[in-house]
């Protein structure tokens, strides 16, 4: 009896003994990322799921970027009280809006898709190293594409936030979660020599079976639009000229052509970010379970039926129209026209019927609409499930970055040739499109305009108007339709304020200072 | 009612116990069952929100997918129901074996096995003739999802009771159980179906050869006990047990894979104390309590790992693989534990007509595992993390009265009765955690606060509608209308938001009730038994929408109601021009969930099988039942225990139009020989 319990208990210890090795994990669906990096093709995807973020909503993927660039300035608003778009609007900025999500926007959702995309690159880097031998191509053109989407990211984060976190290299989560906040020129200067960097390794070209992929111009045009920040007049001009003259980039005759659905990937168009049809591009669609591939933006510019025409007589003429024509306005209507930019959008400039658009088909409507950027074709580019690419950069912006950087430099002169490439198309005649004899203040003044009628609902203004320090000139004096913008902005606003949660998480973000751009 | 939901369930099981020889018996039962389920392909949410004046068929009698308001396609539910299919086949596996030796008369050594097999196949169709999918040329789609698993659960135990005199009884039980389950799954979907015909049946052969979509996944998880068990009895007065116990789960990262759980219950039968006894009041009087430590590991497998997620994205219009990292690692992740007390008491009065018992518990659960906010810096949003303590508190009553009892006809009543109080007492220092954000657009609105049960719903005040422009004015409110949906801007700062937001609800019932009256009749058997909730609120985010509007989906009747110049004092928004695109999250959209529910009415007749001279059947019992029969709730969305979050235990409370529990009538036949 007592042998047996004996053999029992002995029995119990061996199988004791032999529960860590039953006990034991082996996933064998997942893959952690330090095991990951086995061959060219898994930095390949790597790489393209960079992309996948910058495709988000809170980036280029619907307004989260839009919110910031385009609106509270002097191009665009939504034509109702708009959650995700009130506070930028309104100048309402603080710590607690910026950190508000919407729609899986806001300020904070951006900053943080920014950081994963660092965060990302940082881990690919690092896995990069020491692998080169099991590359088919050279490890430097994967290394440039992850610099310069890296950049990209800091490009974001520093014109929205100035001092910001920063890694170049991998970071545990403990110690990203308490590292304050690094000097903006140090940033600027070093991404600076990122872009160098990626400019030189990244191809000059892709196969079209890899169109949406930036280039090295895509680096290049970045290093321009950082300069321009800088003041770096010289180096601007260089670069830009080094664009002009040595890319394959050339401008389109006709304005219109550039945004035509069906010619994409077009010679003006340095880079942009590719969308299709039913396929999901995204990392995180708005609504996962919802049919389609999650891309909102254009139907953001898209026309509510309920809110058109401007006459309802016209009502029945004009839905007929648009089922005639394959067409709906089945959108949201929340990116139309500043009353101020419908107005003061010059009347012969042919790009105007793209920026502005106030009739359809002879149909007169209630809101101006900025038409390069939506797409009322129903079977093509339906609602919520866009195929149409997102413009990131085209030549014309190098064309009045030149101009720009010239007459900073040694004024009009031999600035006309550049902004005057640009304006040749928007006009009828060479009287209208011809700039001379302007003084370098009259010139700047064209470039300030110019770059809002060539570039508007491109993402670009806010920063152009900050870098002019014209940010709260522009504000206090544009006619808005709901805001009252100028009630509120105040001259810190220039940047944004970081999150309440994320300091409350992370509080040595308040050491270099405590005032929080100014907001505390 | 929709026509397409439905089970069909066949059942086959065997039991078999065999004793080799007087020290040894094993036995097995085997249990197979296949269930054919049909979960319906259309949505109560899009029932309830549909327009009612959308028709089903347009004027030529083709079905219609057309929504004018919006301007776009929209599902036809008639259609849908009729022609897409999504339905689940399950096949079961249950057994149990097992062994028994008695060695000596008070030493039991027994260890059985159950293995349980599941193979699980979901089918899904969508016509490539509904009419929403005709209007933008989309084809159908259709998808298969295979799911097989393999668990069993061992357990091996030696039951020690010897014999120490005759006031002591002792038994003490060791043992040792292992768990293991692992799970294959594969998945398909093909999109751009030209044709019905072969629905999920062959996936590839007609639909868009560029889109088709696969997966297959793999889940694992084992488990490990060691426990020990000793009860004592003296007198039949006291009882003692003492359990210790070491849990070990695959779960956790090495080092934190194994918690050591103790406990230890105390009774006293004091009707066996002559002072009692003398008493003559009870018939059965016991004093109980514990204390003790359990464990919770429900978290998924591999969450201490960090992993690489599918970020798939397009180049020239054409999918490539994107991969990115998908979640922080914690390899600190641990067993999340409860301490509980419990203090009871049972008494019976007059020879068992009367019996009552109370209960009083508090349970203390530290460490939770839940997905913690991190600084968005790290990219991510949360991290799984044990944090924090929550408290429930509690008693429960229950009495039975046997109210008629003769030899044709009794009665008997139970009631019970019991209140939950719950309670966040840490979170690690943070001021709230969010937890639930029901919609993407609209953030967060079950949150934890420290001193408030858990959750806790938020949002903003919803105030009435804007009287007029004078009561605009004289806030610094923005792009507000008369007759528009009215906030409260807590902090004054013109913008309705986050920081606006205060505690709305508690889906918390102040208490639970059940009351059940069972009667016999001569060979009639009758009961019914309602029960209900007092005092829990409930989240509809249908509101949003049915309520504040937006014009593309139907709205609650009451907004007939609605604010207009004609009909000024209405608290209810006018027609046609929300303010927002999407509300925030507000007081309105929190509802009473208080209920009273029919669950259950039964009746049966037993006839005895020699009665009608079929001498080896025992006895036949035929019966009627009905399970929801009626339910009294204020809830717009008819029953309010439904959850959009399952049974997620800190995130309940929230609907946004689920099924309501089916009514469910059983009529049935019942022999034994």
């Amino acid at each position: 009896m007592k042998a047996k319990i004996f053999i029992y208990l002995t029995w119990l210890f061996f199988v004791a003994s032999g529960c860590e090795n039953f006990l034991e994990e082996v996933p064998r669906d997942i893959i952690a990322p330090e095991n990951y990096f086995q061959s060219e093709s898994d930095f390949r995807a790597s790489i393209t799921g960079l992309y996948a973020i910058y495709k988000n909503n809170a980036m280029y993927g619907q307004l989260g970027l839009d919110a910031y660039y385009d609106n509270g300035v002097d191009i665009l608003e939504p034509n109702r009280a708009a959650v995700f778009l009130n506070s930028w609007c309104n100048y309402i900025i603080n710590e607690s809006s910026v950190q508000e999500i919407a729609q899986l926007m806001g300020a904070m959702q951006t900053w943080k898709d920014c950081y994963r995309v660092i965060n990302n690159a940082n881990v690919i880097l690092g896995n990069l190293e020491g692998k080169e031998d099991i590359l088919l191509g050279s490890a430097d053109e994967i290394r440039g594409e992850i610099l310069f989407l890296r950049s990209l990211a800091y490009y974001h984060l520093t014109n929205m936030w100035g001092n910001v976190p920063y890694f170049r290299q991998f970071t545990s989560l403990e110690e990203i979660s308490r590292t304050g906040r690094e000097d903006v020129n140090k940033i600027r200067n070093e991404i600076l020599i990122d872009l160098q960097q990626a400019q030189d390794w990244m191809p000059l070209t892709v196969p079209a079976s890899q169109n949406g992929r930036a280039t090295s111009w895509a680096a290049a045009i970045l290093m321009v639009k950082i300069y321009l920040i800088q003041n770096e007049w010289q180096k601007a001009l260089d670069k830009s000229l080094e664009i002009i003259n040595e890319s394959h980039f050339s401008l389109l005759e006709n304005y219109d052509e550039v945004f035509k659905p069906d010619n994409e990937y077009n010679e003006e168009i340095i880079w942009s970010l590719d969308f299709a049809k039913d396929i999901q591009s995204m990392l995180e669609k708005g609504v996962p379970h919802l049919a389609g591939n999650g891309y909102w933006r254009p139907s953001m510019f898209v026309p509510r039926l309920v809110d058109e025409p401007k006459s309802s007589a016209d009502r029945p003429t004009l839905i007929n129209k648009l089922s005639e024509n394959g067409h709906a306005f089945n959108g949201t209507g929340l990116q139309v026209c500043l009353p101020d930019f419908e107005n003061k959008f010059p009347e012969n400039d042919l790009r105007r019927s793209l920026n502005v658009r106030k009739f359809y088909e002879g149909i007169e409507l209630n809101f101006a609409y900025n038409a390069k950027n939506w797409n009322l074709d129903v079977a093509t580019s339906p609602r919520f499930n866009h195929g149409d690419n997102r413009i990131i950069f085209r030549l014309a912006d190098v064309y009045l970055m030149a101009a720009e950087a010239e007459n900073e430099l040694n004024g009009p002169a031999n600035a006309y040739q550049y902004i005057n490439k640009v304006r040749e198309r928007a006009y009828a005649t060479q009287e209208e499109w011809e700039l001379k004899d302007l003084t370098q203040v009259e010139f700047r003044q064209k470039i300030f305009d110019e770059r809002k009628w060539e570039l508007a609902g491109e993402c670009h203004r806010k920063m152009d108007l900050i870098r002019w320090g014209l940010l709260l000139d522009v504000v206090n004096t544009t006619e808005y339709r709901a805001y009252d913008p100028a009630a509120n902005i105040q001259p810190h606003m220039v940047l944004l304020p970081i999150g309440e949660l994320e300091l409350q998480l992370n509080p040595t973000l308040l050491e270099s200072d405590p005032t929080n751009n100014g907001y505390r | 009612m929709i026509p397409n939901s439905g089970i069909k369930k066949y059942i086959f099981r065997t039991n078999l116990d065999v004793a080799l020889s007087p020290k040894v018996k094993v036995g097995a039962r085997l249990n197979l069952s296949l269930l054919e389920r049909d979960n319906g392909t259309v949505g109560y949410g899009s029932l309830v929100t549909r327009i009612r004046t959308v028709p089903v068929f347009n004027d030529d009698g083709t079905y219609n997918g057309f929504n004018p308001i919006s301007n776009a396609p929209q599902n036809n539910p008639v259609f849908d129901s009729k022609f897409n299919i999504n339905e689940t086949l399950t096949n079961n596996f249950l057994g149990t074996v097992y062994l028994e030796y008695r060695p000596t008369k008070n030493l039991v050594i027994k260890s059985t096995m159950n293995p349980e097999i599941n193979n699980v196949k979901n089918n899904w169709f969508v016509s490539s003739q509904s009419p929403d999918r005709l209007l933008i040329g989309e084809g159908g789609e259709a998808s298969v999802n295979n799911l097989s698993s393999l668990g069993w659960n061992n357990e091996n135990t030696i039951l020690y009771t010897p014999k120490i005199g005759e006031d002591h009884k002792l038994s003490a039980l060791g043992g040792i159980t292992f768990q293991k389950y692992s799970a294959e799954s594969s998945y398909a979907e093909a999109y751009g179906l030209t044709t019905d015909a072969l629905k999920f049946n062959n996936l590839s052969l007609v639909a868009d050869q560029t889109r088709h979509q696969l997966g297959s996944n793999f889940d694992a998880f084992q488990i490990v006990s060691f426990l020990s068990r000793i009860n004592y009895t003296y007198k039949d007065k006291y009882l003692v047990t003492l359990v210790g116990r070491s849990d070990g789960s695959s779960r956790f990262a090495p080092g934190n894979k194994y918690a050591f759980f103790p406990s230890m219950a105390l009774a006293w039968n004091l009707d066996k104390e002559s002072f009692i006894a003398d008493l003559g009041v009870f018939s059965a009087l016991k004093l109980r309590g514990s204390y003790g430590k359990a464990g919770s590991q429900a978290i998924d497998s591999y969450r201490t790992l960090a992993i690489m997620m599918d970020a798939r994205s397009t180049y020239n219009g054409i999918p490539t693989t994107g991969t990115t990292i998908g979640r922080p690692a914690n390899n600190g992740l641990k067993w999340e534990t409860t301490n509980q007390l419990d203090i009871g008491l049972e008494a019976e009065f007059f020879g068992g007509r009367l019996s009552a018992t109370i209960d009083y518990y508090k349970k203390n659960t530290i460490d939770l595992l839940l997905n913690v906010q991190i600084p968005r810096v790290t990219g991510f949003d949360t991290q799984l993390r044990n944090l924090g303590e929550v408290e429930n508190r509690g008693l429960e009553l229950l009495i039975n009265t046997v109210n008629i009892i003769k030899v044709d006809l009794s009665w008997s009543t139970d009631l019970t009765l019991s209140a939950n109080r719950n309670k966040v007492l840490d979170l690690a220092g943070a001021d709230f955690i969010n937890r639930v954000i029901p919609n993407a657009t609209q953030g967060v609105a079950g949150r934890l606060y420290v001193g408030q049960p858990a959750p806790v719903f938020v949002g903003v005040n919803y105030l009435g509608t804007w009287k007029s422009q004078e009561e605009i004015d004289a806030t610094n409110m923005v792009n507000q209308r008369v007759g528009g949906a009215r906030f409260e801007d807590t902090n004054g700062d013109g913008v309705i938001n986050e920081a606006d937001y205060v505690i709305i609800g508690n889906p918390q019932p102040d208490f639970i009730f059940g009351i059940n009256n069972s009667f016999k009749f001569k060979n009639w058997d009758f009961s019914i038994y309602f029960q209900g909730t007092y005092g829990n609120d409930i989240y509809n985010t249908l509101t949003d929408r049915a309520f504040f509007g937006i014009p593309e989906t139907a709205n609650y009747a009451e907004t007939l109601n609605r604010w207009t110049p004609e009909n000024p004092t209405s608290n209810i928004p006018r027609a046609g021009t929300q303010v927002f695109t999407s509300t925030p999250n507000n007081s309105f959209m929190v509802e009473d969930a208080s209920h009273i529910r029919l669950k259950n009415v039964s009746l049966a007749y037993n006839l005895p099988g020699e009665k009608i001279g079929m001498n080896k059947i025992g006895n036949i019992t035929m019966y009627l039942s009905g399970v929801n029969l009626a339910l009294w709730s204020n809830f717009r969305l008819i029953d309010p225990e439904t959850s959009r979050f399952g049974t997620e235990n800190v995130a309940q409370g929230f609907s946004s139009a689920e099924y309501p529990a089916p009514r469910i009538v059983t009529i049935g036949l019942k022999t034994t020989f």
